[in-house]
Order: structure tokens, then sequence, then C-alpha cells
């Protein structure tokens, strides 16, 4: 069976990845990079732009596939040719937060946060709906839920954005950037709302960030240079 | 790298689209100089080198004038119309020309190609010609023989090069021309010995001229001699008998003669059957002078008062009514006196040169039982010696025919008298039609704005296609704008830098567009030779190009392609001030508007009631578009209610909200798309049913009847119906004949554009059935303007005039009289005629008389029938058989109209298959409106990957989403046309059936397959 238990376990290991770079070549971003993330842990990778921060977060969401190395979990090897296994992953055990939040526009809070429930047609469970009104609750965005994106503040929209990752109950929470765009309070709720996933609810965290206050929530701090991750706590 | 070259895929989508629109306006504008061009070369093939045409009316002219050296370069010919009898016995009308030119010799005649291709090339034909003779028809002395047979060899054809298809009138439809020897024509209607030469001689009703003569010119060249009026010793006769009412008056005679043939001359107990009687201006009052013969007969004496009784002619046909008038008897005069005396006889056909009376052989129901011994042995021994002269003032009123039956004698007149005798007044008319017809070849149908208006859709269609990929490319290039401006370009300046960068680009294809034009004039052309002729009626037209007009393609097509370059600009780059572009804002999800879901489903219900009101009662083919479009709203509106209503639960709602987000773009192809299909169908399957026709397009008559000779008498009359073997037509069979003036077709299938259509006679009393409002003709009769009706769809199309203006028509006696349109009547079975008071008519043209159209009601109940009754299809059987010799065509009416808008379906299905071109054009360009959609969508796309939506899944969530705006707009089109062509949906032909089913099935194929190329896995992952 694939990925039987939620995915709070990850080992990368010899990841390598290079994109083209005009007519010089090609700019190596991730160069043999190993690491090994527990359950339940809270990760920080921290790095100046342009490191490779978000490509390592898409590499561990099998957003992209790497040049090589592999990552595996609870000692199976992710499978890159398996489209429909990346997705039902993706769908089941990963949870994404993004800078910008990525609400569709033409649904409501509400839906947006409901919207992983439809990816293979289905539709969301009596325990699914009400652990998303948990959420909500959690996140404080009630009064808000039927509203659509456009009216929604910069703070709810990320919480909004951090309920539909967590709608699903992943075991892995990536979040690239997510107090980018937010002034010094709304990063510390996001700042707080993480750690209190990973604290409340056992999901592994992993955060790209170059956020200095935010990163030193995390347990484990990482910082990316020169494709290599250097342990910093 | 510059621009255009990065964007090029984008300039490229748009120079097709310039190629196109181009072609499209180019290619309408050459087929209209195309049409034209072809019509003014159709002159010259009608015309042939003739510059001066001379018709001499309805009478004739000795041929000895062309030996005049005015008339050198002209050529003479005796026309007239006759009849085939073509295979399966159906009458062909043809024009026949007696000729010298061609060497035919007797029994020979040769066939223009159109003929031909009924005739074939060769064979024998039955050719039938009206029994004319000089005396004219329409006189109460004509033989029961309507037309004679000749059967003739058919030698060869004529080709148009050598004058085949020679017509004097402004049509592009060839006629059917069969030429044979002037002679034999002549013997054949009954003409010949016409003029100087005696028996030899074959007179001449038109002469044709190369060169340009005048009135006054061929006044020279013609001497009364020449139209058979002759004076010897002050009295003047006329080899047609009559002599015209405006002859006579010109000739100021001492005094005039007029030979008749009486029922009866009376005088208590005594009666003396048909006689000869002479009126003339030396008797006065009521004054009669009897022969000593007569007086004895009758025991009467000087003082005594005689009775007579004749026939006299009343109205347009030959009605004849028995009446009588009391003379006193002036004086008794020797038989001797009179007897011998030329003056006071008349050759009057069918009466005089018999031995006996019993051989008389006339239309008059004259009784031979009534003749008795003495009257044969006073006709053998007098002849046709009058028995009685009486005063012309008496009788003037009845036995005199307006127009052409003042006299059969004057005397008293002198050779200077004679010679103020002009052409026109012998009703010749010297015409210059060469002008006039390139005027109306030129000015007719304008094929340019009917093909774009046909094409219109293509044009849209292409303007839609060159404004997508530029929109596109645009918006792609925002960024660019963005940082022009960023780096303190003024926008001006972004969007010069935007044009320049695009208009020579697009520019440079519009030298093709103009050559696709021309190809797409061709096809055009082709195709109105072939598959849309019955809309033409002809064999095809040639290309013509000008210079100027292409030009002027060009110049419009490049003033559209720049307004669209500008459009699309302006709109597409804008400044760029920071703001989030606005958006929907607050709506709740789940709530709808009652009051629009109300006012949904109350149109949906009207337009149910309406449509099966419209089925069972009305029949309105307003009501029927209204309904569809009503349909279009309602269904449409109910579609986006059920977008708007649909709540989170599936996957098939989270179409539904995107559909619903984005509504605005949804809502426009939606709109445009149904509207496009809408309009297209609903025009294009748009066919008249005549089953529904209404009765004034008919006038309630069931039977459409033309003649190729005029019938003389009155069919409604009971007894000659029955001496006609139409006794067994039903009682109640009703007859409207109409006398008709020929001239200009001016029905639908004439493209030229007509100045004189023909006219017909009709009663007053007759016209309210056609919708001719006769108070309005009554009340046009103003400063000597004859006023007429005119049909509304010919007025319009063909003569492109209006109810007011004016019309000159030559009348029989040359005079030129002016028609006002005082009315304009609904078109049916009389389209392309105008209608003119039968009185009226009588007084133009005099000789013209008897009908030549009938129009019969089988079952003259007062029942307006949709079909022609069972009674009516036989009683066409009837007629054709009965009225066989006066070459009669029968058709029901609804056959005559269904040929009618046989030329507007044909147009239909042009508009039909080129809307259609146009929406399967615009439909493509949906490719691009889709790309550019998916494009801005990517971060959606994107988002949908994040969250585990594997592609298989995304892409049938964009595909149902395009598939229920494209394919929900197709449908509610097709629907909404299906309903608004239910009035005619019978009338749909099976060919138009297929085509537009054809059309909507490659439109549904062609969205899915544009649906399958935009939105795909591959494109998908690429986002």
């Amino acid at each position: 069976m694939f990925w039987p238990e939620k995915m709070g376990y990850v080992i990368l290991k010899d990841i390598s990845k290079r994109f083209a770079d005009g007519e010089s070549g090609c700019r190596i971003v991730l160069d043999k990079l190993s690491l090994d993330i527990e359950q339940g842990d809270l990760v920080a990778v921290t790095g100046v732009s342009g490191t490779g921060k978000t490509t390592l977060l898409s590499i561990l969401g099998t957003l992209v596939e790497p040049d090589s190395g592999t990552i595996a979990t609870g000692g199976q090897v992710v499978d890159w040719h398996d489209a429909g296994r990346l997705c039902r992953l993706r769908n089941r055990q990963i949870g994404f937060v993004f800078q910008d939040s990525r609400l569709l526009p033409w649904l409501s809070a509400w839906q947006n946060i409901l919207l992983p429930a439809y990816a293979e047609g289905g539709r969301p469970t009596p325990e699914m709906v009400h652990w998303a009104e948990k959420l909500v609750d959690i996140m404080d965005i009630g009064s808000v839920r039927e509203q659509c994106p456009q009216t929604l503040s910069g703070g709810e929209k990320s919480r909004t954005a951090l309920c539909r990752a967590l709608v699903m109950r992943p075991g892995l929470l990536l979040a690239d950037e997510p107090t980018g765009q937010l002034d010094a309070a709304h990063a510390r709720d996001v700042a707080g709302l993480l750690q209190r996933v990973n604290r409340e609810l056992g999901t592994t965290v992993v955060v790209a960030t170059h956020d200095t206050e935010l990163a030193q929530t995390a347990r484990s701090i990482y910082r990316l240079e020169n494709g290599k991750l250097n342990k910093e706590s | 790298m510059s621009g255009r070259r990065y964007y090029s895929r984008f300039y490229r989508l748009a120079s097709i689209a310039v190629v196109v629109m181009m072609g499209v306006i180019t290619g309408s504008i050459v087929l209209g100089d195309s049409v034209r061009g072809s019509l003014a070369d159709m002159v010259e093939e009608r015309l042939g080198d003739a510059q001066t045409v001379v018709r001499a009316g309805t009478g004739y002219i000795d041929d000895a004038i062309l030996r005049h050296p005015l008339l050198s370069e002209a050529h003479g010919y005796l026309l007239c119309e006759g009849f085939v009898s073509a295979q399966g016995g159906a009458m062909t009308p043809v024009t026949v020309w007696g000729t010298d030119e061609d060497g035919l010799n007797e029994g020979e005649v040769l066939v223009n190609d159109e003929l031909a291709m009924l005739t074939g090339a060769e064979g024998m034909v039955v050719l039938h010609l009206p029994a004319d003779n000089l005396v004219p028809s329409g006189t109460l002395f004509v033989t029961q023989t309507h037309t004679t047979q000749l059967r003739v060899a058919i030698r060869g054809i004529k080709l148009a090069k050598r004058g085949g298809d020679r017509l004097l009138h402004d049509e592009q439809v060839r006629p059917m021309n069969i030429f044979m020897d002037r002679r034999e024509l002549a013997a054949g209607l009954g003409v010949g010995g016409f003029g100087h030469q005696g028996e030899e001689s074959a007179p001449v009703n038109v002469i044709l001229s190369s060169d340009i003569l005048t009135e006054e010119d061929f006044a020279k060249a013609w001497h009364p001699a020449y139209s058979g009026i002759s004076l010897r010793g002050g009295t003047v006769s006329s080899e047609r008998v009559f002599l015209h009412e405006g002859v006579v008056s010109r000739l100021q005679p001492d005094s005039r003669y007029l030979a008749y043939f009486v029922n009866s001359i009376s005088h208590h107990p005594s009666s003396i059957p048909y006689s000869f009687v002479t009126a003339t201006d030396r008797l006065h009052g009521d004054e009669a002078v009897l022969t000593d013969y007569t007086a004895e007969r009758l025991g009467a004496s000087v003082g005594d008062t005689v009775g007579m009784e004749y026939f006299v002619v009343t109205g347009g046909l030959k009605r004849m009514v028995t009446r009588s008038h009391q003379f006193t008897v002036s004086d008794i005069v020797p038989i001797g006196q009179l007897h011998g005396d030329s003056l006071l006889t008349a050759a009057l056909p069918g009466l005089s040169g018999v031995t006996r009376c019993t051989d008389w052989d006339s239309d008059l129901p004259i009784d031979m039982s009534r003749i008795t011994d003495d009257d044969e042995a006073y006709w053998t021994q007098y002849g046709q010696a009058p028995k009685a002269l009486v005063s012309y003032e008496a009788i003037k009123s009845e036995w005199t025919i307006p127009g052409f039956g003042a006299a059969t004698k004057v005397t008293g007149v002198t050779a200077e008298r004679l010679d103020s005798l002009t052409p026109a007044d012998m009703g010749i008319i010297v015409a210059h039609p060469r002008d006039a017809a390139i005027h109306a070849a030129l000015h007719g149908t304008d094929f340019t704005g009917l093909f774009l208006a046909l094409g219109f859709f293509i044009i849209l269609a292409a303007m839609l296609l060159m404004a997508n990929p530029l929109m596109e490319m645009y918006y792609l290039r925002a960024g660019e704008s963005a940082l022009f401006g960023t780096l303190g370009f003024p926008l001006r300046s972004i969007r010069r830098r935007m044009f320049r960068e695009g208009a020579p680009t697009l520019l440079a294809f519009t030298p093709l567009g103009v050559a696709a034009g021309f190809g797409y004039a061709a096809l055009m052309l082709r195709l109105l030779a072939g598959a849309w002729n019955g809309a033409t009626h002809t064999r095809g037209f040639t290309l013509h190009v000008s210079p100027v007009s292409m030009l002027i393609g060009w110049a419009a097509g490049v003033i559209v392609c720049l307004g669209i370059l500008v459009w699309t600009i302006r709109k597409c780059v804008v400044a760029n001030d920071g703001a989030e572009k606005k958006t929907d804002g607050l709506y709740v999800i789940g709530k709808t508007g009652n009051r629009k879901n109300w006012l949904t489903w109350v149109i949906l219900g009207l337009v149910t009631v309406l449509v099966t009101l419209n089925f069972t009662v009305y029949h309105s083919l307003i009501l029927f578009v209204v309904c569809g479009i009503l349909w279009m709203a309602g269904a449409g509106m109910l579609a986006w209610r059920a977008v708007d209503s649909r709540r989170m639960a599936s996957s098939a709602s989270l179409v539904a909200n995107s559909l619903r987000y984005y509504r605005r773009q949804h809502v426009l192809a939606f709109w445009t798309l149904a509207a496009g299909v809408f309009t297209v169908l609903a025009v294009g399957l748009n066919r008249p049913d005549v089953s529904h026709s209404s009765r004034q397009t008919t006038g309630g008559y069931e039977l459409y009847a033309e003649t190729s000779v005029p019938l003389l008498y009155d069919l409604n009359d009971a007894a000659l119906r029955r001496r006609l073997a139409l006794g067994d037509l039903p009682e109640g069979t009703r007859f409207l004949q109409l006398a008709r003036h020929t001239e200009d077709e001016a029905s639908c299938w004439n493209l030229n554009r007509v100045a004189t259509p023909s006219v017909l006679s009709m009663p007053m009393g007759a016209m309210a059935d056609f919708g001719i409002d006769t108070t309005k003709l009554t009340s046009g009769a103003t400063d000597g303007l004859i006023p007429i009706a005119m049909d509304s769809e010919a007025l319009t199309w063909s003569m492109m005039k209006h109810v007011g203006d004016t019309l000159d028509y030559r009348a029989a006696d040359g005079r030129e009289v002016r028609a006002l349109i005082a009315a304009a009547y609904p078109t049916g079975v009389l389209h392309g005629h105008a209608i003119m008071e039968q009185r009226l008519f009588g007084s133009l043209w005099p000789e013209e008389t008897g009908s030549r159209v009938v129009l019969v009601a089988a079952d003259d109940d007062g029942v307006h029938r949709q079909a022609p009754s069972a009674s009516a299809l036989s009683g066409a059987d009837i007629l054709r058989t009965a009225l066989s010799d006066y070459g009669i065509n029968v058709t029901t009416t609804a056959e005559r109209l269904a040929r009618f808008y046989e030329v507007t379906d044909a147009y239909l299905s042009i508009f039909l298959t080129l809307g259609g071109l146009g929406l399967l054009l615009g439909v493509a360009s949906l490719l691009i409106v889709m790309r550019k959609y998916l494009v801005a969508r990517s971060g959606e796309v994107g988002l949908f990957h994040v969250l585990g939506f594997d592609t298989d899944t995304i892409v049938r969530l964009f595909r149902r989403e395009q598939r229920l705006v494209v394919f929900g707009a197709l449908a509610t089109g097709v629907t909404g046309s299906l309903i608004s062509i239910s009035a005619g949906l019978g009338a749909v032909s099976r060919g138009t059936w297929v085509t537009a089913t054809g059309l909507v099935v490659v439109l549904f194929v062609l969205s899915e397959c544009i649906i399958h190329l935009v939105i795909n896995p591959k494109s998908i992952e690429q986002q």
C-alpha cells in the first residue's frame, strides 16, 4: 500500500535540481541535498531569495520532480510516474499554504475551504464538514465564511488558506512564505497558528521563509545556500 | 527581436481574418460589378447593334419604307407572340420574328439557344400564331378563329451573337425566340398583301436601325401610305378598314362614313334581318335614308319611324349587347344610287366577300334561321350595299369604338391634310432603348449591397477572428505596457507604438484579401449560375472588375482593419493605475432573485400560450418570430437562473460557481452565439408558406392563367362558355379577365431596374380583392396623371420607387402619359404588374383589348381556400383543353406564388449558407477566446493541481463549463429559431432542411472539437 499512514516522516536523499539559465547553461538550485524530517516536527527553511526554497517545497509537495535523488516516507519511495497516486497524495497527505493565499475568486471562503474534497469528483463527508467548521472556529473566520475572497482582509485570506490546507487532515503542511504579504501583527498570528497546528494536530510543518521571527518559532531551522541545507539549530 | 516577430503567431491569425474579411468585402463589390457588367453585356446581346427601335404599336408598316435612304442601316421585322406545343402538351410562349436576314425557306425556322433546350436543334414543331388580320381584333367584326397553326422544321440554332437572343425589354432572362421568313409569317397572321406591293408584300411592325434616328428623321421617311392610309379623290381609307378617331380628327374631313352591321331594320309589323347600314355626317339628328328596296319590304315611307337593332361592344372584353335606335325616314332613294358606291361599304372580315349570307363566318351570334330567300337574293344582287343610311351623330356613341373604330371612310380630305399625319398619330413609336437598357442594367438589383448583407456574418466573424488574437496578444503584453508606463512613456505613446507595429503587419495582407475577393466573387457567380440559379434565372454572369471598385473594396477593408486594431489597442492597452479590477464583490451563495425567476416562468408560459394560439388560430409569422425571441430570452434566463441556484454540493456546482463568477464573459459569448444561430437559422429557414397565404395575395382566386393570344370574350357569359367547351366548369365558377399592356417584367425575376412595368387593366370593383385602396386611386387622378397601383415588392426592389412617384408610358396614339403610383398593393399573384382602372387603360391602349391574364375562382362561395379545391384542379384541365388555341398556361395561384417565393427562397438559402459559414468562422474564433480564457485562469489550474485534482478532473471541469455555454447557446438559438419559423415549417424544402441540419450538426461537432483542442490534458499541464 502506498502512503498507508499519515505522511509525517519524510526523507530526502541526494536531491538535485537544476534549471536552464539562458544561453550560459544551467543553474544548480539543489545540489545532492538530503534531509530527514521527523513526524510532528516544525521545520523552517530560510535563505535569501532565489536560493531554491520554493523549489524544495515543490519537490516535497510532489509538484516538481527532482533531476535526481529520492523522496521517501514510511519506507516507501515516491513514484513520480504514477500521476494519479501523486494527486491523491497531495490531496490527502499534504497541505499547502502560499504567500498569496491562492483562493478561488468564484467560491466563498467556506467553499474554498472545502474545495479539496471535490478533487476526485466526490463531495465533503459530514465528518469533513464538521472538521472544517472546527477549523473555522480555530482560525476565527466564522463571521466571513460566506464572503467571497475579494472582500476578505489579508489575514482572513491567510487563515482561510490555512483552513483549506488542513481540511483533509494532512500529515505534512508546507508553507511557502506564509507571512510574506502580511503586516507584523498578522504575521505573528499566522506564525502562532502554524505552531498551534503543529502542536495540537501533530501535523509536520515545513515553512520556507526569510522571516527570521517566523523561523525562530520552528524547532529545526535550516539555511539553504548553494543548493545545500545547513542546519542552524 | 521585434515584437512583430515575437508575437507572429497572433499576427498570423489576425492576418488570416484580414484576408477573409477583405475577401468578402471586395468580393461583394466585384460581384456587384460583375452582375452589372453582365447585365450590360446582355443588353448588347438583346439589342445587337440597334440604336433605334421603331415599333408600329398594334399596326403595321409597309416594308417599302426600308428603301428610304434614311433607313439604309435598318432592318424590318414582323414580330408577334405565339406559342409552341412542347413535349407533354405544355404550351411554351415564344416570340416569333419574321425576318429576311436568315435566308429561310418556307416551313423552316431557326430557334435561339434557350428555346432549343426545349425543342432541340432540329426536328418539327407546331407553331401557333394569333389569327390576326388587318382589322383590329377589338372591333365587333373578327373571325372566330383565334390561332393558326404552322408545322415548321427547325433548321438550326440562331446564336446570341447573331441576334438569337434579341429582346426589346429590359430583362436578363433569355427569351424564347423563333425566327422565320417574314412573308410566311405575314401570310400566317393574315396580314400579307399589306402595302403597295400587292399580295407578295409583307409588312413589318418593328424596325431596328444601327443609326440613331429621331422621330423627325423617321417622319421624313414615313408617309401615311406606309401605314395603309390611302387618299383617292379626297376619300381616305385604311387597309385596316377602320380609321382611328385621332386620325379622323387630324384629317378634318367633310364627312365621315361608318359601315355597320345591324341585326334588324323594322317598321311594324315588317322586319329585315342582318343588314349593312352606313352612318354618315350627311344626315343629322335621327334621320335615316332608306333604299327603295328597304322601304318596300318594310312598307315604310318618308316621315315614318324605323327601328334598328344592333350589337355593340361594351367594356374591355367583347361583351356584345343588343341595343336599338329609332330613326325617322327622311328620304327614300333608289338602291342603284347606293349599290356600287365603295364609300358606303367596308371589307368586314367574315362578312364581306362571301357568296351567300349563310356563308358569313363571324363571332356575331347570327341566327341563320332568320335569313330568308329575299335576303339571299338581295345579297346575290347587291352584296354589301347598305339598305339604309343613318345619321352618324345618332349612332356615334354606340357604333364607334374609342381609339380605332371611328370611321371606315372619310371624304373631303386634301393631300396637305393627309401629309400632316405623323407616325405618332398612327401609334408608331421611335425609341432609343440602348441608353435606357444600360441604365436599367447598371442600376438594377444591387448585388454589392445584397452580398455584403448576405455575407454579414462572415465579415462579423472575421472581425471577431481578427480582434480576438490581437486582444489576447495585448493581454499578454500587459506587463510590457506597464513597464513602458513605469519608464515614463505616456499611454498615447505606448498605444502608438503598438499601432505602428500592428498596422503594417496587417495591411501587408490586404492585397492578398483583394485577391481572395476575386476568388470569392468567382465562386459566388458560379453558384448563382448553378445551385442558386433560382435567385437570378440566368445562365450565369461573367467576372467584371473595375479598378475603382477594387480600390473602394480595399479602402473599406483597410478602414475596418485599422478600426479594429485601434479599438483593440484602446481597449487592452490601458493605464496601469494599480487598482484591482472590480469584480462581482459580495454575493451570497445560493440566493436567487425570486422576481427574475417569476419573470422567467411568465415568459416561458406566455411563449407556450402564444405558440399554441398561433398554431391553431392566428398563423402569424411575426407572432412566431416574437415567440422565438421570447423563448430565447426565457430559456437563456432559465439556464442562468439554474446556474445561480446551484449550491455547493458536487463538482458540477464548481462549474456553476465558475460560470457565475465569469458571467460577463460567458453571457457575452452565450448571447452572441445564440443570437447568431437564431438569426441565421430563423432568417435562412423562414420560407413563406403558400398554404397560409392571405386572401389578398390571390384575390380569392384559385387558378391563374395567361394566354398567348388575347381572349376577347367574357368567360362569365354562360352561353359563351358552352360555345368554348367550358360548359363542364362548375356553375359557380367566376372569372376575372385582365387585359395587359406589356412593358418590362417588374417581378423579382428581373434584375434590371424597371422603369415601366407591364400594366394590367382591372375593373375598380375587383381591386379591393387584391388589397388595393381604390380611394387612393380615385383621389390620385389629378393634374392629368393616370393613377395606378403597384405591387409593393416590385415597387421597392425592381423599380426602387415609392408611392407618389410617377412613371412615363406611351399611349397607343404616341402620346406620352405620366402615371402616378397612387397606391401599393400586397405582393401576390399579380406580382410585378401595375394595375390601372379598366376605362383609363382602354383610353391609353384601346387596341389592347381582350384578356391576357385570367383568374379563376372555381367555387364562388366567398370562402378563401388555402389550397386549390378539387373542382379548381379539374377546372384547370378543362381550361387547358378548351382554350388550347389561345396558348393558355394554367397554374394554381398557390403554384404561382410558390414560384415567386422560389426567388426569396434562393436568397434565403444563400443567407443560410453564407451565414452558416460566418457562424463556423465565429465558432472557430471561440478557439482563441477559450485559449485566452484558459491562460487567464492558469493560476486556478495550478491551484487545482496543488490541491490534488488530477489533470483529467481539471480537464473535465473546464470542458463542462465551456460545453454548458457553447451548447447551451447553440441549443437556445436552434430552438428559438425553430419556434420563430414554425409558421412556415412545411414550406421549407428538404434540401434546405439538410443544409440547416448539417450546419447545426457541424456547429456542435466543431464546438466540441474546439473544446477538445483547447482544453486537453496537455494544455492543462502547460498552465
